[in-house]
Formats: C-alpha cells, structure tokens, sequence
C-alpha cells in the first residue's frame, strides 16, 4: 500500500467512524426465540388454562357423570324419581371435611337442599271455604264418592255453624 | 468450551461465529454488537436510506442466524459478512444501478500508472475533500472505496466479496486512487 493509499485508508475510517456514531443501530433481533416462540407460548398458555380449570372446577361432578368421580368427601345425592311422602331418607348426612372449604360446604348445602320436602301451601281464604248446612252432608260426601257409613268420618264436624 | 457471557467480548469474530453456528445467542448477540453499526454504515451509504439501511441489517443478521451451519470453522468472519452484506444489495432492486455503473465502467481503460506522491492536506481537511471527492463517484466506485478503505479490507477479500477477478479488482482500485488523487488536489477535471 503506498503513502496516498494510506492517507486515503487514515481518512476514509475518520470518515466512517464519525457518519457510524450517528446511526441509530436497532437492537439484536432474537431469531432463535423468534422461532421457538410460538411454541412455547402456546405451551405456557395450555399449562396455565389446565391448572386454572383444574383448581376452580376440582371436585365439581359432571351432569349425569360416574359417581366414581366424586370425591370422597362428597355428598352424592341421588333423588327419586317420583312423588314421595315423609322426610327425605335417602340423604346421607354430610360428613364434615378436615380441611375446611367454603366450596365444599357450599356443595353440600346445594345437596340438602335439593331433598328438602315443597313447603307447606298457604292455606285458603275463608271465603273460599263452602260451609255445608246441616243435613247437606250425606249428599256431598256422597259426591265426593265417600261413603258415610263406612268411612269412619265424623261429617258432623265440617258442618259449619 | 463454553464461555461466560462476559468471555464473549474478548473472543475472536471466527470463534463467536463457531458459537454462533453452534447456536449460542450470546455469541450472536456480541457478534451484533461488534457488526451491527459498520454494516448500517455500509448500507446506508449504499441505500442513502437510513430506514432501508437499518432493515438490511436486521435481515442479514436474520440470514446469518438461519445460515449458522453453514459457516466453515476457521473462515474469516468480516469478509463473510460483507459478502452476505453485497449479496443482499445486489439482490436489492437498487442495485440494478450499481450493475448498470459496472457495465458502464467496463468500457473504459485503465489508465496508466500515475505518481501517488501523498495530498499535502491536514487530517481535517484531508477527510472534507475526501468525502466531496467519493460523494461525487459512481456507486461502483463507492463500494470499492468502502470494502477497501473504510473496511480495510484485502484485495482478495475485495475480490471475494464483489465476485470479481483480483485483477479487476486490482485494475479498478488503481484506477479509483488515480482519481482521487487527482480530485483531492484539486484538478476537477475528474
């Protein structure tokens, strides 16, 4: 390389350095992660849904599902299917959890109430109650297809007054 | 051998780009850090377009990341990148100017071996002239003027990276001190 090249090589990187400082050099791109990204995130994203369904329906028992999914500390109550009479016999009582859970036993009074008998219908206004005169009784019951000599009813005692 | 993330900043170009091909982000990212800045440079002048210098960056390093494999231990890093740098230029639609100023240029002699006694300038003023003096040359001139004088690159690297026969290279180098010799001390009919 002679004397000129030389002067010109000195200059020409005093003159590149200076117009290099001025640039604005974007940071490093990340190919890799780039990449791999998509999977990962979508990995993460899996995991997170599994564990946030997994906590807030633990326990929980699907419409018409096996009972052997229930829980050990679960009440499963199954209800008939027809019209009963009396108290609900069918309810196990609730056997209290060691680790206390406001879900748990928020379950288990949704169970006691779905036995529980219909409440007690109001009764009928007076007015809407016919008072039978003396002697109507025989014909009413008769009406009602009771018989009064075999039925063992007092009918005297609905006649009002 | 692994190395610290503090051990990348004193390893040579070609071992961070073994590292590289052996996948290491640190190793990119220093390599990055060292290119990042001369390559925009080498860009921008060539694009005149800080934008467009700033994503042809982004993509040969893109580029290099996907082609890590493909890089032969031990091969000079700086030429490599440069190549992949004209590579992409040339892919570029500009750059049809530049082919088109190599044509152009292929028609003239070389002319003869001149005196290239040095310009009798001071550093300031030396580098104002200069900097006239390669604004005002053809692209082709240009880029052989950055690989070999701002990059400081040897004339076969110069060759490799343009695709070019050293002694076109040569030819044309010699021809491109000529002129600025000339211009810098101030003949302007050049």
């Amino acid at each position: 390389m002679t004397d000129f090249e030389e002067q010109l090589e000195h200059s020409a990187r005093r003159l590149r350095n200076r117009r290099n400082e001025a640039l604005d050099v974007p940071p490093c791109p990340r190919p890799a992660r780039r990449r791999s990204g998509p999977w990962r995130t979508a990995v993460a994203v899996a995991a997170c849904v599994g564990v946030v369904a997994g906590w807030t329906g633990r326990g929980l028992q699907p419409a018409g599902g096996p009972a052997v999914m229930a829980r050990v500390d679960t009440v499963y109550v199954e209800r008939p299917a027809g019209p009963t009479a009396g108290p609900d016999t069918a309810r196990c009582p609730a056997k209290p959890s060691p680790q206390v859970q406001p879900r748990r036993t928020e379950r288990a009074g949704r169970s006691r109430q779905a036995v529980e008998p219909s409440p007690i219908a109001e009764p009928l206004p007076a007015e809407a109650v016919r008072t039978l005169a003396p002697g109507e009784f025989y014909a009413y019951a008769s009406q009602a297809g009771r018989n009064v000599l075999t039925d063992s009813v007092d009918y005297a005692l609905f006649v009002g007054g | 051998m692994r190395l610290v993330a503090s051990g990348w900043r004193t390893a040579t170009d070609e071992r961070l780009m073994e590292a590289v091909a052996a996948g290491s982000e640190r190793a990119f990212e220093e390599l990055y850090r060292r290119y990042a800045r001369r390559l925009q440079g080498f860009f921008s002048v060539r694009t005149a377009d800080a934008t467009a210098a700033a994503d042809f960056v982004q993509e040969l390093f893109m580029r290099l990341w996907t082609a890590r494999a493909s890089y032969q231990a031990g091969r000079p890093v700086a030429p490599w990148l440069f190549t992949l740098a004209y590579n992409l230029l040339r892919n570029d639609l500009r750059h049809r100017a530049v082919e088109a100023a190599w044509a152009e240029e292929a028609q003239h002699a070389v002319s003869p071996v001149e005196d290239v006694a040095p310009v009798g300038l001071d550093d300031e003023a030396l580098d104002r002239a200069l900097a006239r003096a390669v604004d005002g040359l053809p692209e082709a001139d240009r880029l052989l003027f950055a690989l070999r004088y701002e990059e400081g690159f040897a004339l076969s690297d110069v060759a490799r990276i343009m695709e070019l026969p050293l002694g076109t290279v040569k030819s044309r180098l010699h021809r491109l001190t000529n002129v600025l010799r000339k211009k810098l001390n101030g003949d302007d009919r050049f």
